[in-house]
């Protein structure tokens, strides 16, 4: 499955996390999430990720394995839905 | 004579209707000044009987808003008589049958806070004090919060609203309004049963809510609604039939979302409301409370309140 | 001026926000509950804001400043958002989308805009492809209000909007216009000259109104307006709109009246400016409004007596000025509005209906 996170950047955030999970206010939209902690942490990865990638794709995800190792690859690919579901990516 | 500052007990009732018909009578409450006015002998009774304790003043240099309980001006002030609530001048909604009127002056003030105090930050909850420390219950309808909510302010906790918690949005600290408790259908007999010395407005029966009145809040509640508190708990009840009492710790990031929903002005304060959120989750403990008897749910509470007490304390 | 007291004091604050700084406690309690009533009192919390003068204001009065200004800071970004919806919905149609009034003038950042609370998001787009875009919003979540047949058909068919949608979600309401005045109004002006005089927004795929058609346009829905409460919102919006327009061309009055004269609109432009001066003082060329009140073409009765009115009418909206003879005064103009709209034959059968059906709501109301 390719996600588009084309021109992401930290700076359309605000988030605040505990350790079962995080809220990540969207300032381009208003709109408030909850995520939870595993969700958070491979959207923090993506955020954080050099240059933001037009399509999340097989290198992403071996990236996201790499940099997240107690996460599983269908683990990250679920996430990675989830965000894609809320509309994080794109809006 | 007539006094021009005080408590409405301190006036007749017969000044204090005329002050209200002319439309110079101010009620205090929590931090707003709020003149009325009303012809109607009902809502002047009832205004006379559940604000008793609270302060008022006459044609103030300055009152936050105005507001007026009225017949309205077409047909229906003779066919099947009706009451509206303005305020400033504006109807904000349509009106109600006239028997409801004294109760009509309290869901508009309501709105009317809603609507236009943002200088808050308005939860749908309720809040009360213990020991300097503020427990809010945020609760959709029929969770039973207004029950709740009467029991513990005649029971050890000060009353600081049933509907309307107010968090100031520099610092989250809790301001105390001490208004009427608004009950329906069998809550009524629950807490008639509980609360003996108290005063009620007259029932009323609306074919949509059922049986409605409220409860004037206590004495001390209205005595020092200027002090403020800040939140420590905030607690979502349910009432389940036979239920033995179980308080469990709630997911705090789940906790935001669900006091965003109950918010009523948490889309209108943006990201400032997203951080007033997350600042008060992560300063409160959250909790989902089971219950089905009020003496459980008041243990309950108890005992938070105490074990709060001695962790200050240093145990 | 011949304004009341507090009417007066409301606009004299709107024009020069400086003066806010001294008014006394008393004069706060009027001016705030009048401010809120005619929907002004963002504009004033934005000037306080501007020119920082919030701890200067009595302490009473500060934090009604400052919710204000809240609900204004969030209502520009509702707009944003919303149009950002709007495109969602509208894109793949590729249609002339032009933003009127309240969201026109925040999308494009004008003064007018500054400090309004609440509104709608006015979207006009040609008749041939209104149903179009209407499927298309309900598509994305918007429908239509609960509204009977009857009020369906007096909107879609006698005026120029359908019923306002309401999105499902945000709660967010959306009026769609092929016209900006009713269809059977007597002086319905040709709408192409609007869409070909367009310019563009902020926003790409949407445009807003040339500059003297966005004042035509405020001040046709001034007059035009059967309901007065947003009357003196209306004047301020025309003020702000004119004096912003006018820095950036000197000759704006001119190309105003001739564009008035070519879209048939002389005799609304007359009326504003005449308000305009009444109650703003506003400095207008004389030959610009000799021109436009020979273009008008006006008999007396309406000319002079229709301002004296308004002017009335205008005032009195709100019970710190109520009077008996602005209650006659404000029917009169309820009575003209609807005139102007609908032929007259079908006037009173309406509004009879209307009365009649709001009593039988009512008996059968069901929340």
């Amino acid at each position: 499955m390719i996600h588009s996170a084309e021109g992401l950047r930290s700076s359309f955030f605000a988030h605040r996390s505990w350790l079962d999970g995080s809220v990540v206010f969207d300032r381009r939209s208003g709109y408030t999430h909850y995520l939870d902690a595993e969700t958070m942490a491979v959207f923090l990865c993506i955020l954080n990720l050099p240059e933001c990638e037009a399509n999340i794709n097989r290198e992403t995800l071996d990236l996201l394995a790499r940099r997240i190792p107690d996460m599983a690859e269908v683990d990250i690919e679920q996430s990675l839905q989830q965000l894609t579901r809320l509309n994080i990516f794109t809006n | 004579m007539t006094v021009i500052r005080g408590s409405v007990a301190q006036l007749s009732f017969v000044d204090f209707s005329r002050f209200l018909k002319e439309g110079k009578l101010a009620l205090e409450v929590g931090s707003l000044v709020i003149r009325c006015r009303s012809i109607m002998p009902s809502v002047a009774k009832s205004i006379y009987t559940l604000y008793k304790h609270h302060p008022f003043q006459i044609s103030p240099d300055f009152a936050d808003f105005y507001v007026e309980v009225k017949a309205p001006a077409n047909l229906r002030r003779w066919y099947r008589p009706q009451a509206e609530f303005l305020v400033d001048g504006e109807r904000p909604f349509e009106p109600l049958p006239k028997d409801q009127a004294p109760a009509l002056f309290e869901w508009g003030i309501n709105w009317m806070v809603a609507a236009s105090c943002h200088f808050w930050f308005t939860i749908h909850a309720a809040s009360l004090e213990r020991n300097g420390q503020v427990l809010i219950l945020p609760a959709p309808p029929g969770s039973g919060k207004s029950t709740l909510c009467a029991a513990l302010a005649f029971n050890g906790w000060r009353l600081f609203s049933d509907e309307l918690t107010l968090l100031d949005i520099e610092n989250i600290e809790a301001q105390a309004c001490a208004r009427p408790i608004n009950l329906k259908n069998e809550s009524i007999d629950i807490i008639r049963r509980f609360v003996t010395d108290a005063e009620w407005s007259p029932e009323v029966f609306d074919t949509l809510k059922g049986r409605v009145t409220h409860l004037a809040p206590p004495i001390d509640s209205v005595m020092k609604m200027r002090e403020r508190a800040f939140p420590r708990w905030v607690v979502f009840p349910k009432y389940v039939a036979d239920a033995e009492p179980s308080l469990t710790l709630r997911s705090k990031p789940q906790s935001c979302i669900d006091l965003a929903e109950n918010a009523l002005n948490y889309s209108i304060l943006g990201e400032t409301g997203f951080n007033l959120v997350t600042r008060l989750i992560d300063h409160c403990d959250c909790y989902d409370f089971i219950y089905s008897r009020l003496e459980d749910a008041l243990l309950t509470f108890e005992q938070l309140a105490e074990s709060e007490q001695l962790t200050r304390n240093g145990f | 001026m011949a304004c009341s007291l507090n009417t007066s004091l409301l606009l004299d604050v709107i024009q020069f926000p400086g003066n806010l700084r001294n008014l006394p406690l008393d004069s706060w309690d009027k001016l705030l509950r009048l401010a809120r009533a005619s929907n002004l009192i963002g504009r004033i919390a934005e000037s306080v804001h501007d020119q920082n003068m919030l701890a200067f204001l009595p302490s009473k009065v500060r934090p009604h400043i400052i919710a204000a200004r809240i609900l204004s800071l969030h209502q520009r970004q509702a707009i944003q958002w919303e149009i950002r919806h709007l495109d969602d919905a509208l894109r793949k149609l590729d249609i002339p989308k032009v933003l009127l009034k309240g969201a026109a003038y925040t999308i494009n950042d004008l003064d007018a805009a500054r400090g309004r609370l609440y509104g709608d998001v006015d979207l006009l787009v040609p008749r041939s492809h209104l149903a179009k875009a209407e499927a298309a919003l309900m598509l994305k979540g918007w429908s239509v209000g609960n509204i009977d047949a009857y009020d369906q058909r007096y909107y879609r068919q006698w005026m120029h909007e359908i019923p306002p949608m309401i999105h499902c979600q945000r709660g967010s309401a959306l009026d769609l216009h092929h016209n900006i005045l009713p269809l059977t109004a007597l002086n319905s002006p040709n709408i192409d000259l609007f869409f070909q005089n367009a310019i563009p927004s902020r926003v790409s795929g949407f445009a807003v109104l040339a500059h003297e058609d966005m004042v035509l346009h405020s001040a046709i829905h001034f007059f035009y307006e059967s309901e007065l409460r947003n009357g003196l919102r209306d004047l301020i919006d025309l003020n702000f709109l004119i004096n912003q327009f006018l820095k950036e061309d000197q000759n704006f009055w001119t190309l105003l009246a001739e564009r008035a004269y070519i879209t048939g609109l002389s005799w609304p432009l007359l009326l504003a400016m005449s308000m305009l001066i009444d109650m703003l003082e506003m400095k207008i060329p004389e030959n610009v409004y000799d021109n436009v009140k020979k273009a008008a073409k006006l008999d007396v009765l309406s000319g002079v007596l229709l301002p004296k009115i308004y002017l009335q009418a205008l005032q009195s909206s709100h019970p710190l000025d109520n009077n008996f003879i602005s209650a006659m005064s404000r029917f009169a103009i309820y009575i003209r509005g609807h005139y102007l709209r609908m032929p007259v034959k079908l006037l009173f059968p309406h509004l009879a209906r209307k009365a009649v059906g709001r009593l039988i709501k009512a008996n059968n109301r069901k929340k």
